[in-house]
């Protein structure tokens, strides 16, 4: 079997790419024959699969500064489009691709390039720019979920974008070029979600063929932390907007709570000036995060974003930390009802307060410490499970579900139904 | 330590089970009866008897339910009269006990608040109308449902999981509790009783091994799903703190196999091909019952042990046991 794996850039500073290189890796396991098309040189993949065929197309990513030529070629970038012809030609038969990241360079072309293919097309949903224009189903000006159809008039017209709303026109285009690909390929599209609250968000549209699987974690330390004999609570993730880091520094300065944030992003310089009390260094190695993590009383995860699944949430959850989640993150719901954390409304500076006011209780701390470790033994599949999944995927054996039989077997409920629970 | 309660843990399931948990670092409470006749094991006989956190209370869960307060994180409640089709036919008030067993459950499981509670239904809950010879089809989980016209379940044993399903809705909306059920098709494994028909039919025909002509119980056209139990517990595992709040999940395969079918697996992994024929004066029970499996796909769940290899497995078990 034949397996194309495909992403924006080779080296993982984030999760998405992280998953890309761990399924490279499972195909070469495997022995599948191996292939990756990715945007930037391609250094990260060719230094660990010295065996696999790697076509790199030697570009930048958006996030690394945007340039005029960009607004063309990362709407539909031909060099990628031509690439990934070329290596399906040379694959003919018995051939998969996996799609992860390609908003940031390779842009929707590639999937008009699979559209003329007939191998069985894969794409793990890490964010939702499957469906929504801006990726992330956030109003970014208001701070709260969209509720518009995607591609919609409403859609066009909102100015949801967190730059500005010229650009949120340029990300309309390309979301319309994505969906050009036509309807009779996205539904043979088989959509790999990251957590089952995702399906409603991405279903509106042409996408039809669903499967959850969700991304393997690692605690985020060896032991179980006793949180409820630490003091001070720890965020780690994006220094940006949608991620909930103001709403976080608001609440920081209301309660006076000293707190340790570790991630950069564009919003760092501004939370480090924001909170002079609080101990925010910017990225941190793995042994650093961990040792802030043992010391640790609670976790924030304050997305203002319909967080698909929050990996760092999962990683804190499986060493005993409770999670303080914003109504919005899709695992807010799991995490309250396994008594593993409570949740604040999200974007609601002083409903986060309320609740980290009630986390000086050392017997709450406890309980849900308690909830947490036991909630973290089977949050997240182990890594040998995963990836026995993941091939398992590749080769047929585990099926995706049509959207409509899944509506009628278990009446999952609507988005909104999602976006209400888990509100205090 | 994750502190996990497990009622019925001395039964087929409920030993995998608990070695799973255990397995997984859970520290693990076993309350069973050991009740003759439900296929309930001593710990010491298990096929991997427990090792590390595992205590036993030998007593009926009604009464450990009344007496205890502990709270637990995870509640696997299996505690259940049940046993092979005889006993489901024959036996029917006995089998109703399990309305109060389920009640207790639910009453204390409302006054301790564990974390979960995951309580196994079985696919008996399902209306036998649609197991019919006339009109079957696979069987899935939205046609169990408490806001329409309900069917009728499979003898008392069904009313009694229907009722325990009614339950546990109302204490997840009434009580604010967590719960899930799962609704288990034909599980079998190894080391399970031999009066349920897997093994039942493996240990006969090694027996008659040679024979021109074998039987099998009522028609032998009746199909079960037939799902290993290692199978079970790792869909179990896998999905009890993903599905919704009061969601129920079958777990089963969506292969149906007739018992001429599986008599003849049988017999061909036993190295001969008799002339196979039912047996009309045998109790039958529904004639076509096999799980719809799209819910279960959804949480990307695939059975890894095929039938073949089940079988394989089991005349293995039962030719060493001989030995």
């Amino acid at each position: 079997m034949r397996l194309i794996v495909v992403n924006d850039v080779s080296e993982a500073l984030g999760g998405a790419t992280k998953v890309a290189l761990q399924c490279i890796e499972a195909g070469v396991a495997a022995e599948f024959d191996c292939a990756v098309l990715v945007g930037d040189d391609g250094a990260g993949i060719r230094s660990r699969f010295p065996g696999v065929k790697v076509e790199a197309l030697g570009e930048r990513p958006l996030r690394d500064g945007v340039s005029f030529p960009n607004l063309f070629d990362r709407n539909f970038n031909l060099r990628a489009y031509r690439a990934l012809r070329r290596l399906l030609e040379t694959r003919s038969d018995a051939t998969v691709v996996h799609v992860h990241g390609w908003s940031q360079i390779l842009s929707p072309s590639i999937f008009h390039a699979l559209a003329r293919s007939k191998a069985k097309v894969i794409v793990t949903a890490h964010d939702f720019f499957l469906s929504c224009p801006n990726g992330a189903y956030v109003h970014y000006g208001k701070g709260e979920v969209c509720t518009e159809k995607p591609l919609s008039a409403g859609c066009l017209v909102s100015a949801c974008d967190k730059r500005n709303h010229l650009h949120k026109l340029w990300r309309f285009a390309r979301a319309m070029t994505q969906t050009a690909a036509g309807e009779a390929f996205w539904s043979r599209v088989g959509v790999i979600l990251a957590h089952e609250g995702m399906e409603p968000y991405l279903s509106e549209g042409p996408l039809r063929n669903f499967l959850t699987l969700r991304t393997p974690s690692t605690p985020l330390t060896q032991s179980a932390v006793e949180a409820w004999k630490n003091s001070r609570p720890m965020f780690l993730g994006r220094m940006s907007v949608e991620k909930g880091v103001r709403t976080l520094a608001e609440a920081l300065n209301v309660t006076g709570k000293a707190a340790t944030l570790i991630g950069r992003g564009p919003l760092l310089k501004e939370i480090q000036r924001a909170l002079p009390h609080c101990h925010v260094p910017g990225w941190l190695d793995d042994d650093e995060v961990a040792a802030v993590a043992s010391r640790a009383r609670y976790f924030f995860m304050p997305s203002r974003m319909p967080e698909p699944y929050g990996l760092v949430a999962a990683e804190a959850l499986m060493c005993g930390i409770p999670v303080i989640a914003s109504s919005n993150a899709l695992i807010a719901t799991e995490i309250e009802q396994h008594q593993a954390g409570l949740v604040f409304e999200s974007g609601n500076a002083r409903s986060l307060a309320d609740i980290m006011a009630l986390m000086e209780s050392d017997a709450l701390v406890r309980h849900l410490s308690r909830g947490a470790f036991a909630y973290g033994k089977n949050v997240a599949p182990s890594r040998d499970e995963w990836r026995q999944q993941i091939v398992d995927i590749y080769s047929g054996r585990l099926k995706f579900v049509t959207r409509d039989k899944l509506k009628e077997t278990m009446g999952r409920p609507a988005r909104q139904e999602f976006e209400m629970a888990g509100r205090i | 330590m994750a502190r996990a309660l497990v009622t019925g843990g001395a039964g087929f399931v409920g030993r995998h089970l608990c070695g799973k948990l255990i397995s997984e670092g859970v520290d693990v409470v076993c309350v069973d009866k050991l009740a003759r006749g439900t296929g309930a094991m001593r710990p010491a006989e298990w096929p991997n008897p427990p090792k590390g956190s595992f205590s036993l209370i030998e007593e009926d869960c009604r009464r450990y339910f009344d007496r205890a307060d502990d709270r637990f994180d995870m509640v696997f409640h299996l505690a259940a009269m049940v046993g092979g089709r005889v006993m489901l036919e024959t036996q029917t008030l006995l089998v109703a006990e399990d309305l109060a067993v389920d009640t207790d459950m639910w009453r204390w499981a409302a006054r301790t608040r564990p974390g979960s509670v995951v309580y196994f239904s079985s696919s008996a809950a399902y209306p036998v109308s649609l197991q019919r010879p006339e009109a079957y089809r696979k069987l899935s989980e939205d046609m169990i449902g408490f806001e329409a016209s309900i069917g009728v379940p499979d003898l008392s044993y069904g009313w009694a999981k229907l009722s325990g399903e009614y339950l546990m809705k109302l204490y997840v909306e009434n009580y604010g509790g967590r719960a899930v059920a799962y609704r288990p098709f034909s599980g079998y494994g190894e080391d399970q009783d031999l009066s349920y028909p897997f093994p039942a039919i493996c240990r006969r025909l090694l027996d008659e091994r040679g024979a021109q002509e074998v039987f099998v119980w009522g028609s032998g056209r009746q199909c079960r799903d037939f799902i290993h139990i290692s199978d079970c517990i790792d869909f179990v595992w896998r999905t009890f703190t993903r599905l919704q709040n009061g969601a129920c999940l079958n777990i089963s395969t969506g292969v149906a196999t007739s018992f001429i079918e599986l008599a003849g697996l049988v017999s061909r992994g036993i190295g001969w091909e008799p002339k196979i024929s039912g047996l009309s004066d045998k109790p039958e029970g529904v004639f076509y019952r096999c799980g719809d499996t799209a819910l279960q796909a959804s949480y990307g769940l695939s059975p890894r042990v095929d039938l073949k290899a089940g079988v394989a497995l089991t005349l293995d078990h039962l030719r060493s046991r001989v030995h």
